[in-house]
Parts: C-alpha cells; structure tokens; sequence
C-alpha cells in the first residue's frame, strides 16, 4: 500500500490550518458583540515599551504600594483592583509604569524592593511566597488619571495593557465591560 | 538575507519565458511577492513562489514542467516544486477562475495545491501588478489581500506583519488604500474580522516577544512601531467598510 503523495501531504496541511483557523474564528464569535467592539484595539505589552526591570518586594505589598504612590502609574491588574476591585489573573504582583530610571534606583535604595537580574522575569509567576514589583519606564507616560489618591494608566490604556497581557480573551473582554465602566479614572 | 539571489532568479524566470506559451502566466506571489514592488518590509524568505492558474496546468501541465526542465529548474519528484541551478528554489502554486475552494488540482504531469482565497483575490484585476522586462506579480494591495487572508499555522504571524508593513508604507497612498479595501470586501465580514483578529495576535505576539522567534519571522521586532501604525490603518480602513 502506498501513502500519500507529497501534494497530498500538503492538501492535509492546508486542511489542518483551515480547520484551526475556523475553530479560532467559532471561539472568538463566542464573545459575540465584545469580540467585535475589542477587535479594534491596538493591543500595548507593558514591557515593551520601554525599559522593564523586576524587584522582589521587601515590604508588604499594600505598603509597597504606598510608598510607590508619588511616582507609580499603576496599570494591569494593579489598576483594575485599585478601580473596580478585582484582579483579573491570580497573581499578586504590582504592576506600575515609572517617569524615570532614577525611580527604579530609588525601589532600592528605599528598601521597598529588591531587583532580580534578568528582563525576561516571567510576569505572571512568582516564586512561592515572593510578591513582585514589575516596572516599566517608557520613553513617555501613558495617560493616566487618578483613583484614591493613585496613579492609574486610563481606562482605554488599561484595556489596550490587559488585551496585550491577557490576550482577546471573551471573559476578560466580559469582566471588563461588567467591572470597568467608563469614566472609572478622574483625569485631568 | 539581502534577496539579491532571489531577485536574479526571478528576473532570469520572467526573461527566460519570454515568447513561450508561459509568457504573463506566472504572478510572483509568496512573501517572495515583496520583490515585486518597493518596499522596505523583509521578505526574510529564501524560496519563491509563482502563482499559476490551475485551468492551464490541467490544459498544459507536462509542457509547462518541460518548458521550464529546458530553462535548466530542475521538478522535484511528485511535488510543484523546482530547483534552479545555485539550488534557490520555487513553487507554483494554483488558484482558479471556476472553483473558489481549497484543492488538489487532478493528478497529471504535473499537479498544484489551488487556494480558494488566492482565487478570489486574484478575481480582482487591482491583484496584480505587470512590469517590464515580462515580471507579473502581486500588487501591493493584492499583496496585503493574500497575506491577510491567508490561514496558516506556521508562519502565519509572519504573513500578517507582513502585510502590516506594507499597509504602514501605503498609508498615504488613497489609491492603495481604496484597492486594498475593494478586495476585502470581496468576503464575507466575518472573515475581515477574523483577519483583523489574526493581525492584532501577530502584532500582539511581536510586542510579547521582541526578539520574535515565531518560526519564519525572526527579525521582525525592528518593525514594531510600523506593524502598530499598519495595524491602525487596517482597523480604520475595515471599520469605514463597515459603515
């Protein structure tokens, strides 16, 4: 019995992609409305931006967080808890946009963080019983508003950072709509 | 990869075909479709393709593959596949006028995988480009066309940034944007969603990992702004065909 021929090898191929693509296409038209209203959005990777540094926090972290106040731009799930109450993943980490590299420098010297060597620290992991501090300094702040006294990137910042974090995922697409409704920053 | 070797095979394959029956048959195509027309996007790819329609490879398959054994492409066995002389490579690749579907051409002399998108795209005569020296290719827009929708796994991040830095280049060109825009509309919305989906995932995977190490797109973090602007274009431009 002979197998198949090398273009039909390929046909498979081409096959295989076809339903893949389909699945996907079936799985994003679950979240119907929202799928096509966040389609649109230009997904922002916090780290990319600009430079990325990680700190193992040496204070609690609500603490840290006060500490942080005067120069954090908080963002990710940082800025949804602060907003609306709720963290979207289930880490615990800070998650905060900075003016300058002096304030990374200063997460040292002030003794809220500690920095781990490395840019490729994964962010949604922490070692057990670690809470972490991802910063990013990019060459300019994204706007960002305020929210009991905190920093925090505006809301369609923050959804451009979860959809580029999370990706076009429906339940964050839903949680975002039920949670985050517009105006939930004070801005300027 | 600079893509002067692949530069000279195709200009020797379009000149080596003039005054045969495959003269303006074959349409460079491929992520090799970027050395068709200026642009600073990088094909970063070493194999070419021609599109060939699978009406003349069913009517003329054998003379096409002795043609082209006589101008020294040497077909590897059983495929669309043929070797020149410095060992560069291409495929023909199929599309039709009458089936919009994905298939195998019928097994012949020789035999192409046809693709229903590419035989849509190709329906539009904006698709394509003729220059001198005997070259057919894809046109810029047609370019994007093909790439957007093009339903690949492997590699498929890579068609759709791609197309984004072409979009990026054209962005002020209203003649691009109008051409590239009468071609999508030639599907279905929900498939300009999903390409619009596929492209903010490749676009998103470029951001998540600068050094882009996706199969076959290594290289393309240099380009992240501009995928962003393209991305941005495409968006507007999908969101105007909606109204």
């Amino acid at each position: 019995m002979t197998g198949p021929t090398p273009m039909e090898r390929y046909a498979r191929r081409v096959r295989r992609d076809a339903e893949i693509a389909h699945r996907r296409s079936l799985v994003r038209r679950a979240g119907g409305p929202l799928f096509r209203k966040y389609v649109d959005v230009v997904p922002s990777v916090f780290t990319a931006g600009g430079e990325f540094a990680a700190y193992r926090l040496v204070l609690p972290a609500r603490e840290a967080l006060d500490r942080l106040r005067p120069r954090a731009v908080l963002t990710l799930d940082s800025a949804t808890e602060m907003l609306a109450g709720f963290r979207f993943g289930r880490n615990r980490n800070i998650h905060a946009y900075f003016p300058s590299p002096e304030d990374l420098s200063a997460i040292e010297w002030e003794g809220i963080g500690e920095r781990r060597p490395g840019t490729k620290f994964p962010l949604s992991w922490a070692p057990p019983g670690w809470e972490m501090l991802f910063a990013v300094v990019p060459p300019e702040l994204p706007p960002h508003g305020e929210k009991n006294g905190f920093r925090v990137v505006t809301r369609d910042h923050l959804i451009r950072d979860l959809i580029g974090f999370y990706g076009l995922r429906v339940d964050l697409l839903a949680r975002l709509e039920a949670e985050l409704p517009e105006g939930c920053v004070d801005t300027p | 990869m600079d893509g002067g070797a692949q530069r000279a095979l195709i200009a020797e394959l379009f000149g080596g075909l003039r005054g045969t029956f495959l003269e303006g048959q074959l349409i460079l195509g491929g992520s090799s479709g970027l050395f068709g027309f200026a642009t600073e996007a990088p094909a970063f790819t070493e194999d070419l393709n021609f599109l060939i329609t699978e009406e003349l490879v069913i009517a003329r398959g054998g003379e096409v593959v002795r043609l082209l054994a006589g101008r020294g492409y040497v077909r590897q066995p059983e495929t669309s596949t043929f070797v020149a002389a410095g060992g560069l490579g291409f495929d023909l690749v199929g599309y039709s006028a009458t089936d919009l579907t994905d298939h195998l051409s019928p097994s012949g002399p020789l035999q192409v995988m046809v693709f229903g998108d590419l035989s849509v795209i190709l329906l539009d005569p904006g698709s394509v480009d003729r220059g001198p020296g005997g070259m057919v290719s894809l046109s810029p827009e047609g370019f994007c066309s093909v790439k957007l929708m093009t339903l690949r796994v492997e590699k498929g991040a890579k068609d759709k940034l791609q197309a984004l830095l072409v979009i990026d280049e054209r962005v002020s060109d209203p003649a691009f944007r109008k051409g590239l825009a009468r071609i999508l509309c030639r599907f279905d919305p929900d498939r300009r969603e999903d390409a619009l989906a596929d492209a903010q995932a490749a676009f998103l995977s470029l951001q998540l990992d600068p050094g882009f190490r996706d199969h076959g797109a290594e290289g393309y973090g240099a380009f992240l702004k501009r995928a962003e602007r393209g991305f941005q274009t495409l968006r507007d431009m999908l969101r105007e065909g909606r109204r």
